[in-house]
C-alpha cells in the first residue's frame, strides 16, 4: 500500500492512498464469484456464469458497498501506519471510483480532522490552593437546628406580636404589575417563614414588624426573566437579557397568622427518632455530613480551576467538525430539557438559530477542554471500561427518574451521544486522574466575618 | 429466402460460450426450412465475418404436460457456426 500525507491546516490533512493492483483485482473477483451464485441468468446454470458475460451484464460499478469497504480498511491500516488521530467524520473522496478499473490500483483520497499532538506538559502535580475546610460552629448549629426544627412544635401568637425574622407566618397575597394582577402570584392561605429567603429579594424582610390581622402592601422589584417560564431551565437562554427593565411588583398581602417555632432541647430522643443511638452520634454524623459537602464543593472548584488551566494551555483551535458537534449536542440537550419539563419548544422561547451563534464561545472553550483532557488520557492510557458506562447510565437513570434500559437505549441509538458519552465519562477519569495528582497547598478557612 | 428470415435469433448458454472459446462457435436458432448454405450466406452478409463450417441440428419438441392434456414444444433448427480464426460477432462477446 502506498500513502502519503499532505498537510492543509494546522489540524486538517490530506491522505492520498492507493490500493494495489491485486488487491483490487481479487476483491473483484471474489465479488463476482459471489454474485455469480445467487444470479440466475437463461442458459446457464446457477454458479456456471463464464465471468466475462457477468461483467457484461453487471458492471464493476455497482459493487459500491464493496469499494466502499475497501476505502475504509485501507484508510483506517493508512491511519494507523501514519499515527493520525482523526476526530469528526473524515471525508471521502469518491471520484476515483467513476472510472476504476479491474486491473489498475485504486486511487483516492481522505480529508481530515486530526487530534492536536499533545502539547500540555505539566500537567501532572499542578499547584492549587486547596481550602481546609472547617465547619464552624455556626454552620453546625444551624445545620443542628434545621434537624431540631423537625421535631419542634408550632405556638401561635398573640395577636399584638409583631412578626420578627424566623417566626412563620400565614398570608394571602396577590400580586400586580402596572395595576394589572399577575398571573401565578397569588396564593391563599400560604405559609412562609421569614428569613428563609424563597421568596422574591425583599418580600420577607417588609413583613417584619407587622401583626395579625392586618392587610398592606409591599413593593418588591421582580428579578429579570420573572415572567418567563423557562426558568425552570438551568441553561442560559440565549437573548434573555435583552429588554428587561426592572418590574415593580405591588403585592397586596393580608397577614393571618403569626407562629413561632420552639425548638425542643436536644436530647437522646430525638437522636433516636433521627436514627442514631446517641446524642453524640448525631452530633458527628451532622458534622461529617457538612465536611463531606465542603470537601466536595471544593473539589469541584478545584476541578473547575483545572479546567480552565487546561484549556488556557490549549491555544490549538478545535477543528470547526468538532466545534459544530459540541454545538449540536448543547441544543439537543436543551430541547430535550426543555420537552421534560413539560413545555413545547415554541412556547419556551429557546432559538435555536440564536443559541448558535451565542454558545459558539462556550462550545470552543468546552471542546479546547474535552481535547486536551483527551490529549492527557491518551498519554496516561486512560480508557472508558464498559463498568463506566454502565455506571454513567444508572447515574442518569436515577436522576431523571428513567428506566436504565430506557436511557441505555436513547444512549446507544444515536452515535453522536454516545460518543458524547464516553468523552464525558474520559473527561471525568482523567480529570480524577489530574486531581489526585495535584499538589496542594493547604491553607485554612478564615472564619466568616459578621 | 430473404437472408433475414434465416436467422432467428442468437444462443447465449452455457456450452455456447465454451464453443466460443475452444473453436470460435456461434450459435443461432435457426428457420427450420434453413440449409446450411444459406445459414452461411446469412452470417457472413449481415454479421460481415467469414465462416469456415456449419453444423445444424435439429432440437426435438420436449414433451409437455398441461393437467391431463399432453403435448410438445415445437421442434427448432440449431445452427453451430464456425468463424474464422479472428473473426468475432459483437453479440456473444459477453452478451
Amino acid at each position: 500500500m502506498e500513502y502519503d500525507v499532505e498537510e492543509l491546516e494546522e489540524l486538517k490533512r490530506k491522505l492520498n492512498i492507493t490500493i494495489p493492483e491485486e488487491e483490487v483485482t481479487r476483491r473483484v473477483n471474489d465479488a463476482y464469484r459471489k454474485l455469480n451464485q445467487e444470479m440466475k441468468m437463461p442458459g446457464f446454470r446457477p454458479g456456471k456464469i463464464p465471468q466475462k458475460v457477468l461483467e457484461k451484464q453487471v458492471p464493476m460499478q455497482s459493487f459500491g458497498q464493496l469499494f466502499q469497504d475497501l476505502m475504509q480498511e485501507y484508510y483506517e491500516e493508512a491511519l494507523h501506519k501514519t499515527g493520525l488521530r482523526p476526530t469528526g467524520q473524515p471525508e471521502i473522496d469518491h471520484t476515483g471510483l467513476q472510472d476504476i478499473k479491474k486491473n489498475e490500483p485504486l486511487k483516492f483520497s481522505v480529508i481530515l480532522d486530526i487530534k492536536p499532538e499533545l502539547k500540555i506538559k505539566n500537567y501532572k502535580g499542578l499547584k492549587f490552593k486547596k481550602k481546609e475546610a472547617v465547619v464552624s460552629d455556626k454552620e453546625f448549629e444551624e445545620t443542628l437546628e434545621k434537624v431540631l426544627s423537625r421535631h419542634g412544635s408550632l405556638e401561635l401568637m398573640p395577636a399584638d406580636h409583631a412578626a420578627e425574622k424566623w417566626d412563620i407566618l400565614k398570608i394571602d397575597f396577590q400580586g400586580f404589575v402596572e395595576d394589572q394582577p399577575m398571573e401565578n402570584e397569588k396564593a391563599d392561605d400560604f405559609e412562609l417563614r421569614i428569613g428563609e429567603k424563597k421568596m422574591l429579594d425583599g418580600f420577607e424582610d417588609q413583613l417584619i414588624g407587622h401583626k395579625a390581622g392586618e392587610e398592606f402592601e409591599i413593593k418588591v422589584i421582580l428579578p429579570p426573566n420573572w415572567n418567563k417560564k423557562t426558568q425552570r431551565i438551568s441553561f442560559p437562554i440565549p437573548g434573555a437579557d435583552e429588554e428587561q427593565a426592572d418590574d415593580r411588583a405591588t403585592f397586596k398581602i393580608k397577614l393571618k397568622e403569626v407562629k413561632q417555632l420552639s425548638l425542643p432541647e436536644l436530647t437522646a430522643e430525638i437522636a433516636k427518632r433521627e436514627g442514631f443511638d446517641t446524642v453524640d452520634e448525631l452530633r458527628r454524623a451532622i458534622k461529617v455530613d457538612l465536611q463531606n459537602h465542603k470537601d466536595q464543593q471544593e473539589e469541584l472548584k478545584i476541578k473547575e480551576d483545572i479546567f480552565n488551566r487546561l484549556v488556557k494551555e490549549f491555544d490549538t483551535m478545535p477543528p470547526e467538525s468538532v466545534i459544530e458537534r459540541e454545538i449540536k449536542f448543547m441544543i439537543e440537550g436543551m430541547k430535550y430539557q426543555i420537552a421534560q419539563s413539560g413545555m413545547k419548544l415554541e412556547d419556551s422561547g429557546f432559538e435555536p438559530e440564536k443559541a448558535e451563534k451565542e454558545w459558539r464561545e462556550k462550545a470552543i472553550f468546552n471542546t479546547k477542554g474535552y481535547m486536551a483532557l483527551e490529549s492527557i488520557a491518551q498519554a496516561e492510557n486512560i480508557h472508558v471500561t464498559q463498568q463506566d458506562m454502565e455506571g454513567e447510565y444508572e447515574l442518569l437513570a436515577k436522576q431523571t427518574n428513567q428506566k436504565v434500559e430506557d436511557i441505555q437505549k436513547r444512549i446507544m441509538s444515536n452515535p453522536d451521544s454516545l460518543n458524547q458519552t464516553t468523552t464525558k465519562i474520559l473527561g471525568q477519569k482523567t480529570m480524577n486522574f489530574i486531581y489526585s495528582n495535584c499538589e496542594f497547598e493547604f491553607y485554612k478557612e478564615e472564619p466568616p466575618k459578621e | 429466402m430473404d437472408i433475414y428470415q434465416v436467422i432467428d435469433k442468437p444462443l447465449v448458454t452455457e456450452k455456447g460460450t465454451t464453443m466460443l472459446s475452444d473453436g470460435n462457435w456461434v450459435t443461432f436458432k435457426v428457420n427450420m426450412d434453413a440449409n446450411k448454405i444459406q445459414i452461411r450466406e446469412a452470417v457472413q452478409k449481415i454479421f460481415n465475418v467469414s465462416v469456415l463450417r456449419v453444423n445444424t441440428q435439429i432440437v426435438r419438441g420436449t414433451r409437455r404436460r398441461f393437467g391431463r392434456t399432453t403435448g410438445h414444444t415445437k421442434a427448432w433448427k440449431k445452427a453451430m457456426v464456425q468463424l474464422k480464426e479472428g473473426d468475432k460477432i459483437e453479440i456473444f462477446e459477453g452478451v
